[in-house]
């Protein structure tokens, strides 16, 4: 091919006229760019949101105070605590009242077994204290007929009856004294730890002006003051909640 | 969390290190910082006294019952709480986080506390309580996608909310 053949091959090639891409060719080649930046885009916001976890995880939350793990300790040690709601207040020992009376229990069933024994002992008619009371014939085999037993019966029944009776009333004056022993010795004396706030509610309310011409907002706190009570004796504690409502005067500066 | 902490009974071990978060996780659902002790105290001694046979994450387990103590604690006071007033306590701690002198770790600690409620007990506990997305739904009695769409949405409003800060 000589270079005149060559020219003329050039020619023709340029008359030849390139088809123009279609509209739909563009649309897509642009669909594809978006594509390609939104992808970009969400990978970027991936990466920030990435980066926001790794600087929250790297914030180091605030301690508990070192109350709290004194709290923690006594708790355990504590056989009552971890069982029902987050406040405890202090259970009083409570013993059954076998356990707590039984000196006097014991004594009470001594002296009716005395008295229904002394009662068996007068029935046989083998007592000292068997008398013939008037009317009683005495029989040919030299044993007193019983004429009037039921009467004498009654007497000694009587006699333990009273006696009873006083030792009961001693017995109950002497619970009474137990009991108020018990009462002042066990009873919980509390010594007051701490005291804190927390607000529910601030309301803000209109701007005043007062006599002295000072402004001052009005802002109403509805909060609860807390306090907690400590037994130094037995270590129980107790919290004590209660709400408050108080419009504090803020004064405003005016320019 | 190290078996190795509880097999030797070290409660003390154990809670030192991991209170910071439990406390965290706590707060989310209490008024106070001295409430989410007592509730974290009564959920962490529950647990030691009467869970510690049971199977699971033991950080699932004491989350669930911090949330149910700060909900009957709650309930016992019989009082509607204004989540938007948390902040308005007195005396109390108004940043959740030990935080240097690092403006972006306030700025954080700022954008978080201006999350929704619901948003934010979502996030801390995936972050901080260590929870999944499983173990959050049944706790909080919602769906997994609700709970990874709420972890989502919070994390993209940290995110503009940062950008806007210029962080």
């Amino acid at each position: 091919m000589n270079n005149a053949d060559i020219e003329n091959f050039e020619e023709q090639l340029k008359r030849i006229q390139l088809r123009k891409p279609s509209d739909k060719f563009f649309a897509a080649i642009e669909n594809a760019m978006n594509a390609e930046a939104e992808t970009a885009r969400e990978n970027a916001d991936e990466h920030e949101i990435e980066e926001i976890e790794r600087r929250l995880k790297s914030l180091k939350p605030v301690e508990p105070s070192e109350k709290f793990f004194a709290a923690v300790a006594a708790a355990l040690e504590d056989e009552s605590a971890g069982k029902g709601v987050a406040i405890q207040f202090p259970q009083r020992e409570r013993r059954g009242l076998a356990s707590r009376f039984s000196r006097w229990i014991s004594a009470a069933a001594t002296v009716g077994i005395g008295a229904a024994g002394i009662l068996l002992w007068q029935n046989s008619g083998s007592s000292s204290l068997t008398q013939s009371p008037a009317g009683t014939q005495i029989a040919a085999s030299g044993n007193a007929v019983p004429a009037t037993t039921t009467n004498r019966r009654r007497e000694l029944e009587d006699i333990v009856a009273d006696a009873d009776s006083a030792l009961i009333k001693s017995a109950g004056a002497k619970l009474d004294d137990l009991v108020a022993h018990e009462a002042e010795h066990n009873t919980p004396h509390y010594e007051l730890v701490s005291s804190e706030n927390s607000i529910y509610a601030v309301e803000e309310m209109p701007i005043e002006e007062k006599q002295d011409g000072s402004i001052v907002r009005p802002v109403r706190y509805i909060y609860t003051n807390t306090q907690r009570w400590k037994d130094p004796n037995t270590q129980k504690t107790c919290v004590e909640h209660r709400p408050f409502e108080e419009v504090v005067p803020t004064v405003l500066a005016v320019y | 969390m190290s078996e190795k902490a509880l097999a030797q009974d070290d409660w003390q071990t154990w809670l030192r290190a991991n209170s910071r978060r439990l406390l965290l996780c706590a707060r989310q659902w209490t008024n106070s910082y001295a409430d989410a002790e007592d509730v974290l105290q009564e959920a962490f001694v529950r647990y030691w006294k009467h869970q510690r046979h049971l199977e699971g994450s033991p950080e699932a387990l004491i989350i669930t019952s911090i949330r149910r103590a700060a909900i009957d604690l709650g309930r016992s006071r019989a009082r509607r709480v204004n989540r938007e007033t948390q902040s308005y306590e007195l005396g109390e701690r108004t940043v959740s986080f030990e935080l240097s002198d690092d403006d972006e770790a306030r700025v954080l600690d700022a954008a978080l506390q201006k999350l929704p409620a619901e948003q934010r007990e979502v996030v801390v506990m995936k972050i901080w309580g260590e929870l999944t997305f499983d173990q959050i739904a049944k706790e909080l009695n919602i769906s997994q996608n609700t709970a990874a769409s709420r972890y989502r949405y919070a994390l993209d409003g940290l995110r503009k909310h940062l950008k806007g800060k210029k962080i």
